[in-house]
Parts: structure tokens; C-alpha cells; sequence
């Protein structure tokens, strides 16, 4: 406690400085929190895989926006080891205003429960029970529920961003999650695939089928025999695991999380040299106090101490400001990228604690070469008599 | 008895390129506790090297610092920045008071490396800065005090350790006349009452009145070691030349 009285009188010396290199700072973990926040996002999809007991068809050379014929689904379900198929499309559905969009998955009620039965369980029953019979029913994630003050049995409107069409929906119930691999669930909505597909002007097209397998050892031959079979057909097939599906679909994600990676190095690169120019400066100014404070009997070991606590001061306290507000801006506000992507952007505390662990980290760096410098002053050069 | 400290065969060389300067010459001094001396001589004579040397902060070309049967001549710097810690008080000419810091925190400075409370800490500062008349000050900075004042800081920041020797380079010479004489009189308080070793550089004959001993220094060598008894007026000084 003793020494962090000193560490802030010596950064309070000149407020004007500190302050412009906390902010600089603060900035620059700003932006690495914003930036790892949108990484985390991207990378979610591919950490919500599961077991290998589910497989995605998929049409095999064009990617998922691509669609099969809704035929598929009555011939998977008669390959050996599969016990049930689900359809699933995506929708962008806005509520009221266009800022307000959101990811609807289009199921059928009936196999969706069958292939996601881990999903489904997070609905009530009876909630569930009313989804199956609705054909216009919604299951919201507890989240948007919040976010609007809606309750169940409320009637809402719709409209989908792609189909340019309305929805008037009643919402079946409230898919709620505790788990914080549920965020993405809790930010998305459930609509009958049905009920979706004869609002629009192309009917009977399906992105994905799910495949639930009777045990992990048949992934390998159903992978091969529907493979097979679809590859003389009218639309080829892609066969992958659940992880491996999510993976590719967000493979894309991989160049951009290196691109934002190298942001991020590049922004903290130049803050280290900020820092270390900053502390620098001020290491130069205080020569003849560094020189008394080893007179009077500071060892090496001290000055190197204080001045690099002074360093990791400042880069702490700017990396708490910094995360605090990358915090207060994407999960008070809400905050959402304007980049066409379905993710929930919302800083997680792993990203929160790296960002807190660089700081220290960028302390450190920023401060053993003025501190190792400030330790070597030469006493009697800098005090000139005694 | 043994002396205090005892400075054997003392020679300082410096070399600059291929020339030699020999700055002090097989010095040889001996230190008694309660022992006030001041070291006179013309610029250049090798005080501030003798001075330096002596308080750890350089080292001979030869010779021994010997303090407590120790030899300092030698030990490594962390291990010099602990023995001055523990032994010496510094009080220089240009204050060197840190100008963030309060009276109180800047004579706090040195304590804040030993393992003792804040309350402890606090118990020795307030004495330190009543010995020198300044405990109505201890909230004021170095901006906010007078040049004598600043020097009476000083001194109570060389005293609060409680160290075998205090060492003072030039303290009166950038004060005025009346804060001079409060100086010396705080010198020869601490060493007449409180029984603190003193050396003390000076150019000011004055000043030299203060010690008990003078000791002059001409070209790197000791030339006289004469005792000066009490009463001041009768002590006679061996070179009583230009000491600028």
C-alpha cells in the first residue's frame, strides 16, 4: 500500500500525460475487446457442436444457401441407422424497426424434438405441446422475450428480411438456457417450417436435413451409403458430422478471426510503443529523484519495481476502462455490428479476462526497458557534487 | 578505541583515455562516533570524490572503507544501497527533495524500505521534522517552503533512519546568511545533543567553525589532521589559505 501511494503521486505529476496514455490505452483495449468479442461470436457456432450422433445433408458443391428438394426428407429417413430426419432453413426476421433482426430457424415441430431433443427440452412441455399444434406458433428465446415484454400467448408480427413477406405468430413459449453456450439460443426464434414455407413464392426447398443415428458407429456407413446414393441424383449431397457441418458453415469465420487477430496484435503492438515512449519520458524527467531515491539506499530492484508497477498501473487501470466500456456498449446496450451476421456479440468473461491479463502483460512490456534504464542511473554523475 | 570508520590508503585514479588523474592520494582518516569533521580545499582538492567514496556511492582505485570491521570497498550495489540505508544520512546542497511529495512525505522516503507500520513510520517522521523546528510544516510541499526550510526537510530526512554518519555536501551553500546560521546550529544540535557523527564539505570558513575537526584536502592529499578543542576561537587552522 506504501508504494502505491508513490506510484500514484509520480502519475499524478503530470495528469495531463497519464491521461492521454490511460486513454490511449483504454482505447486500445476497447478495440481488443470489441475485436476478440466479434471473434468469440463467430467462433460459437463451431463450439455448440454436440455428439457425433447427428449428421447434415446438405447440397454437396454450393454451401448451405443452396437447397434440397424437400423430397430427401421421406428417403433419409429409410437409410439403415437413421431413426429420424428433421428439415431446417434460416430466416433474418425483423420486429418492427430493421435494427431489431433476428435468426429464425424454420423446423418441423415433430422431428425437430426428435433430432434436437437436447434443445427441445429447454421449452416447457405444455409449451411445446401448443407449438406442435399451432401452426403459426413461435418458440422466442428468453431473451427477445425481455427485450420486447413479451408473454407467452402474445400475438406478434413478423417480417422476413429474404422472403420479404409478414408473419402474424403466437408465440407457443420461451426457450430459456442457463448455460452459457445458450446465448445464441436465447437470441433466436423457432418458427414452424410449414407455416413459413407456403408464405413463400418457392416452396418445398430445404438448407439443411438432420439426421438422428441410432448409435456414433453409424455415422461412417450412413455418411457413405447416403453419399452414394445421391450422387447420381438430380441434386448431389454433402454428408457431415454435426461439427463438422457447423465448422464449414462458419469456415469463412476462420480468415476473418485472423484478419481481426492481426488487428488486434497490430493495435496493442503500437500501444506497447506508446507506453514505452510515455513511461520513457517520464523515466528521463525524474532522473535526479531516481538518483537521490539510490543515494538515500533504493537498490536497483526497487526503482525497477516501482517503475514498472507505475507501467502496469496505468496499463491496468486504462484496460479496466477500456473492457468496461466494450461491456457497458455490447450486453447493456445491446449493441449489434451492422454486418449482416446472425451472431450475438456480447463480451464474455474469458475475453474480459484476457483483455485484464494484456494489460499487466503490456505493463510489464511497456516498463522493463525505462525501468532497467531508471535502475542503472548513475548516482554521482546525476547529482553532480557529493 | 576502534574508530567509527576508518579510511586506509584511499588513492583515486581516473582514467581518460591514456591519461591518469590521481584525485586523492592514499588518504588516510579516521571517524570517531560523535565526531563532527569538515573536509575543506580548494575545487578539484578531491572532496566530493573522498565524500563519495566514504558513503558507498563510488569506489577507490585502492585502499579500504572499513565501518563496523566491514570493508564496503567491494561489495556489490545492491549490497551498497543497503549499507548506506542502514548507515548513512545525506544531506546536499540542492535539497533534492521530491517536489510531489509533502515535508512529511519526503522525509517518509527513506523509512518506506524498512517493515514498519504506517503508525511507526509516523511516530518517526513527526520527530524527525520537530528536531528540525518544521512539524507545522509536514503538509507543505517543496514549492511551498523557503530555501532553509527546504534544507531543514533535508537534514530531518538524513536523521528519521537514525544513521551512524551523516554526510553533508556544501549544506549552507545555497542559503542565505540567516538560514546558514539555522543550519549550523541545527548541525550542532544534532551533534552536540544528540551525539550524530558529522561530515561535512564546505567552502565556507564559517561553516568550518561549526566541527570539531578540520580536515583539508590539496591536490588529492590530506594535508593536515589537526583536533580542534572547544572553544572554537582558539582553534587554529594549518592552512589557512584560499579555499575559494
Amino acid at each position: 500500500m506504501k508504494w502505491i501511494l508513490l506510484i500514484v503521486k509520480n502519475l499524478l505529476r503530470n495528469k495531463k500525460r497519464t491521461l492521454l496514455t490511460m486513454g490511449s490505452v483504454a482505447l486500445a483495449l476497447f478495440i481488443f475487446t470489441l475485436l476478440q468479442t466479434v471473434v468469440s461470436a463467430l467462433a460459437m457456432d463451431v463450439a455448440l457442436g454436440t455428439g457425433e450422433t447427428k449428421l447434415g445433408v446438405i447440397e454437396r458443391y454450393s454451401g448451405p444457401r443452396h437447397q434440397l428438394p424437400e423430397g430427401y426428407w421421406g428417403q433419409l429417413q429409410q437409410f439403415d441407422g437413421v431413426t429420424s430426419v428433421t428439415p431446417t432453413n434460416f430466416a433474418i426476421v425483423t420486429v418492427g424497426m430493421e435494427s431489431n433482426y433476428f435468426v429464425a430457424i424454420l423446423v418441423d415441430p415433430v422431428t425437430y424434438q426428435q433430432v434436437f431433443e437436447s434443445s427441445a427440452s429447454k421449452i416447457a412441455i405444455e409449451q411445446y405441446e401448443d407449438f406442435l399444434k399451432r401452426r403459426n406458433g413461435v418458440i422466442v428465446g428468453e431473451k427477445i422475450m425481455n427485450q420486447f415484454k413479451w408473454k407467452v400467448g402474445d400475438a406478434i408480427q413478423l417480417s422476413s428480411i429474404q422472403h420479404n413477406i409478414d408473419l402474424s405468430l403466437i408465440i407457443s413459449g420461451v426457450y430459456k438456457d442457463t448455460r452459457e453456450s445458450s446465448e445464441q439460443m436465447e437470441t433466436r426464434m423457432l418458427i414452424n417450417w410449414r407455416y413459413y414455407d407456403n408464405l413463400i413464392g418457392d416452396p418445398g426447398k430445404v438448407s439443411v436435413f438432420w439426421l438422428r443415428l441410432d448409435k456414433p458407429a453409424s455415422v461412417l456407413p450412413v455418411i457413405q451409403s447416403v453419399t452414394n446414393y445421391y450422387r447420381m441424383g438430380p441434386v448431389d449431397v454433402s454428408v457431415e458430422t454435426e461439427s463438422s457441418m457447423l465448422s464449414r458453415l462458419t469456415s469463412y469465420t476462420a480468415t476473418i478471426q485472423l484478419i481481426i487477430q492481426a488487428v488486434s496484435s497490430v493495435v496493442l503492438f503500437s500501444m506497447l510503443l506508446v507506453t514505452v515512449n510515455t513511461i520513457s519520458l517520464s523515466m528521463r524527467e525524474r532522473r535526479k529523484e531516481i538518483a537521490l531515491m539510490k543515494a538515500i539506499g533504493y537498490k536497483p530492484g526497487h526503482i525497477l519495481s516501482l517503475v514498472i508497477g507505475e507501467a502496469i498501473f496505468i496499463s491496468l487501470v486504462a484496460g479496466v476502462i477500456g473492457i468496461f466500456f466494450a461491456y457497458m456498449l455490447f450486453n447493456l446496450r445491446g449493441f449489434s455490428l451492422p454486418l449482416g451476421l446472425t451472431h450475438e456479440f456480447v463480451v464474455q468473461q474469458t475475453v474480459a479476462i484476457t483483455g485484464l491479463g494484456i494489460s499487466v502483460v503490456l505493463g510489464i512490456l511497456s516498463g522493463i526497458v525505462p525501468a532497467f534504464n531508471a535502475s542503472r542511473v548513475n548516482v554521482i554523475n546525476i547529482l553532480h557534487s557529493l | 578505541m576502534e574508530p567509527l570508520l576508518d579510511i586506509i590508503q584511499i588513492s583515486k585514479i581516473y582514467l581518460n583515455g591514456e591519461i591518469e588523474t590521481h584525485v586523492l592520494e592514499e588518504v588516510n582518516l579516521k571517524v570517531n562516533s560523535g565526531d563532527f569533521i569538515t573536509l575543506m580545499g580548494p575545487s578539484g582538492s578531491g572532496k566530493s570524490t573522498l565524500l563519495n567514496i566514504i558513503s558507498g556511492l563510488d569506489s577507490p582505485t585502492s585502499g579500504a572503507v572499513i565501518m563496523n570491521s566491514m570493508n564496503i570497498v567491494g561489495l556489490r550495489e545492491p549490497e551498497l544501497s543497503a549499507w548506506r540505508h542502514e548507515n548513512i544520512g545525506f544531506i546536499f546542497q540542492q535539497y533534492h527533495l521530491i517536489p510531489i511529495l509533502t515535508a512529511y512525505e519526503n522525509v517518509e522516503l527513506p523509512l518506506l524500505l524498512f517493515d514498519t507500520s504506517r503508525s511507526e513510520r509516523r511516530i518517526l517522521v513527526e520527530a524527525a521534522l520537530a528536531i528540525v523546528g518544521l512539524d507545522n510544516r509536514m503538509t507543505y510541499y517543496p514549492r511551498q517552503l523557503s530555501g532553509g526550510q527546504q534544507q531543514r526537510v533535508c537534514i530531518a530526512r538524513a536523521v528519521v533512519t537514525d544513521p551512524l554518519i551523516i554526510i553533508a555536501d556544501e549544506p549552507t551553500g545555497n542559503l542565505d546568511y540567516g538560514s546558514t546560521e539555522e543550519v549550523l546550529e541545527l548541525f550542532d544540535t544534532l551533534n552536540g545533543d544528540l551525539g550524530k557523527t558529522i561530515i561535512m564539505v564546505t567552502h565556507d570558513p564559517h561553516a568550518s567553525q561549526h566541527a570539531k575537526t578540520v580536515k583539508f584536502l590539496e591536490k588529492g592529499l590530506l594535508i593536515d589532521d589537526k583536533q580542534i578543542n572547544i572553544p572554537r576561537e582558539d582553534r587554529v587552522y594549518s592552512s589557512p589559505g584560499n579555499f575559494g
